[in-house]
């Protein structure tokens, strides 16, 4: 015997995640929805949807801010690669890392400070973190390494712990890193390949919601937001790309997914293309 | 006993079986395999006590998971495992199903590897490894 | 069923066919895939080294898909999924690869076709062939069939789905 959600208990719950968590639900993947609902139901211990629904109505006005993190995390996906796309690395390597290296020897700035909003299991951060590394190597790059900062957050305390290991299988290493980078900064055995701590330590990992005020972090020269807000609507992202124009220092770059782009907001940002890459560069 | 945390993955394709073995090197969890429901019921009896953890395939030849979920909720010995379904059947019915039946998680195939080893985590409610 | 309800049962079919394949094939393989043409061409025969054929069995009729990839395309996809290189694959685990991947893309599909329809289906287990450069020429008689073509990162692979209304 199944028990079907009905139209009230998903439109409440649509409203819910709508207003709530920013999460659009998309009339054509209504089956992936309805079954990563089911799920959510599931991890959250509700026999029913309308039991579930009791409590976030109790959310929505004590603010359950655990709920709505839990809701977030099960809407969305883990996923990240070593450089994923190219493209957006051949831009940082080439452009916006050199310039951030001009910006500290000129003495226009003391530090660089750089977040990976959704950096699941880490592999973005990390990737960031090697092209410094490279950059120094060719001596191009020394002042950056020495004084930047990389901020990583992500919304799943799993993926956090993941991150923090630094230890990936050979899966993950198979996806996107070459050998000669595996080689030169990660410890290797047949199965498992371990960040070497100079990269691990660049890095500091966080929990946070892209929900939550961006108050606590302070201000940044480069924010990575890439494949995040696939499933958020349309005014949420409006907002959340706002939070991030008022966290950029002046001049400061923001990167999306290579399939995402910026529909409002265009007053706030001006578009550059380095090759195959699209960016930001908030107006101010 | 061993010291080491045991996976038990439930599933007639061998390639699934390496693809989780992979993410239990990861974990630092040990691998036991089954090639399907009547096969795991064996390995588990084989280890009793030393399993944490059981990933179950829904469509396999002998026993299905369905069934196989029965008989471990069923069992005294076994009815305390957390079982994670891994499936390539999505359907809202299929899940509500394993829920009722005591599956604690229920991933969808494809996954990516990260869905798999923080559903992993999640579900063995692991707070460092 | 009208003409219009089955081109707009085709319409869904397609679409939650290729999405699966999409889906599949990056997150299992980490393989970029794009559609590039949906066609009813006649004169076409997919050929490929490593095949697969599903059976679909819905209310309104019933169909086959087939998948047909060449050895370095399957190599590539496989390795990738075991995160190994391709020179390490044998070629029974490429089989075995291919075949639980095309498992997962009927899984997906079903799921999608029974949801975007709100009609049942059935799918069978797939069949593996393989053989290079073998042909794809079974397609049940009178039976209207659509080929897909897609790019996987500059390879090409064809899927053709047939699929015959029984009323």
């Amino acid at each position: 015997m199944t028990v079907a959600i009905n139209t009230n208990e998903f439109s409440e719950l649509r409203d819910f995640l709508e207003t709530q968590c920013g999460i659009a639900l998309d009339e054509s993947k209504t089956y992936l929805v309805e079954s990563r609902l089911t799920q959510l139901l599931l991890e959250l211990g509700y026999a029913t949807f309308s039991e579930l629904n009791v409590q976030l109505r109790q959310a929505r006005h004590g603010g359950n801010k655990a709920l709505v993190d839990q809701i977030v995390d099960a809407m969305t996906t883990n996923e990240t690669y070593w450089f994923r796309d190219g493209a957006p690395y051949d831009t940082l390597m080439e452009t916006i890392l050199p310039e951030f290296e001009q910006q500290l020897a000129s003495g226009q700035k003391k530090k660089i400070r750089i977040w990976s909003s959704a950096c699941s299991t880490g592999q973005e951060p990390y990737s960031i973190a090697i092209l410094i590394h490279e950059l120094a190597r060719k001596g191009k790059g020394r002042r950056l390494l020495e004084n930047v900062e990389i901020l990583a957050t992500d919304i799943s305390r799993q993926a956090l712990m993941l991150a923090k290991s630094g230890r990936y299988n050979r899966i993950s290493m198979a996806r996107g890193i070459e050998d000669e980078f595996k080689q030169r900064y990660f410890e290797n055995t047949d199965t498992i390949s371990t960040l070497k701590p100079d990269i691990k330590n660049m890095v500091t990992l966080k929990q946070f919601n892209l929900q939550d005020p961006f108050t606590t972090w302070g201000n940044f020269d480069l924010i990575l937001m890439r494949n995040v807000a696939i499933y958020f609507s349309r005014d949420f992202k409006k907002s959340l790309y706002t939070k991030v124009a008022q966290t950029l220092n002046p001049g400061g770059y923001f990167m999306l997914g290579s399939s995402e782009f910026l529909m409002d907001c265009q007053e706030l940002y001006e578009r550059q293309t380095a090759g195959r890459c699209s960016y930001y560069r908030v107006k101010k | 006993m061993s010291d080491t945390p045991q996976i038990l993955s439930v599933d007639d394709s061998a390639i699934i079986r390496r693809i989780v073995k992979n993410t239990a090197d990861l974990l630092g969890f040990g691998l036991l395999e089954a090639g399907n429901g009547q096969e795991a019921l064996d390995v588990l009896k084989a280890n009793t006590g030393n399993v944490n953890l059981i990933l179950l395939d829904w469509n396999m030849p002998v026993m299905d998971g369905p069934t196989t979920l029965k008989n471990l909720k069923e069992s005294a010995d076994t009815a305390n495992i957390p079982v994670m379904m891994l499936t390539t059947e999505g359907a809202k019915s299929n899940i509500i199903e394993a829920i009722r039946g005591g599956a604690k998680q229920y991933l969808t195939k494809p996954f990516t590897p990260e869905d798999l080893s923080t559903r992993i985590l999640q579900c063995v409610e692991m707070d460092d490894f | 069923m009208t003409a219009t309800q089955a081109q707009a049962l085709d319409a869904k079919m397609v679409n939650a066919i290729s999405s699966s394949v999409m889906e599949v094939l990056s997150s299992m393989a980490n393989t970029n895939v794009t559609l590039k043409s949906v066609n009813a061409r006649t004169d076409y025969t997919p050929i490929g080294d490593i095949s697969a054929i599903i059976g679909i069995m819905g209310e309104s009729g019933e169909g086959m898909v087939g998948l047909c990839f060449n050895s370095p395309l399957a190599k590539m996809m496989v390795a990738r999924l075991l995160g190994i290189e391709p020179a390490d694959l044998s070629d029974d685990d490429c089989c075995d690869g291919i075949g639980e991947l095309v498992n997962m893309i009927s899984g997906r599909s079903k799921t999608a076709l029974s949801e975007n329809t709100g009609q049942p289906f059935r799918m069978s287990l797939p069949t593996i062939i393989k053989g290079k450069g073998h042909e794809i020429a079974s397609r049940p008689k009178n039976t209207p069939y659509l080929l897909m073509f897609f790019d996987a990162e500059g390879q090409e692979f064809v899927l053709q789905v047939s699929f015959k209304f029984s009323n």
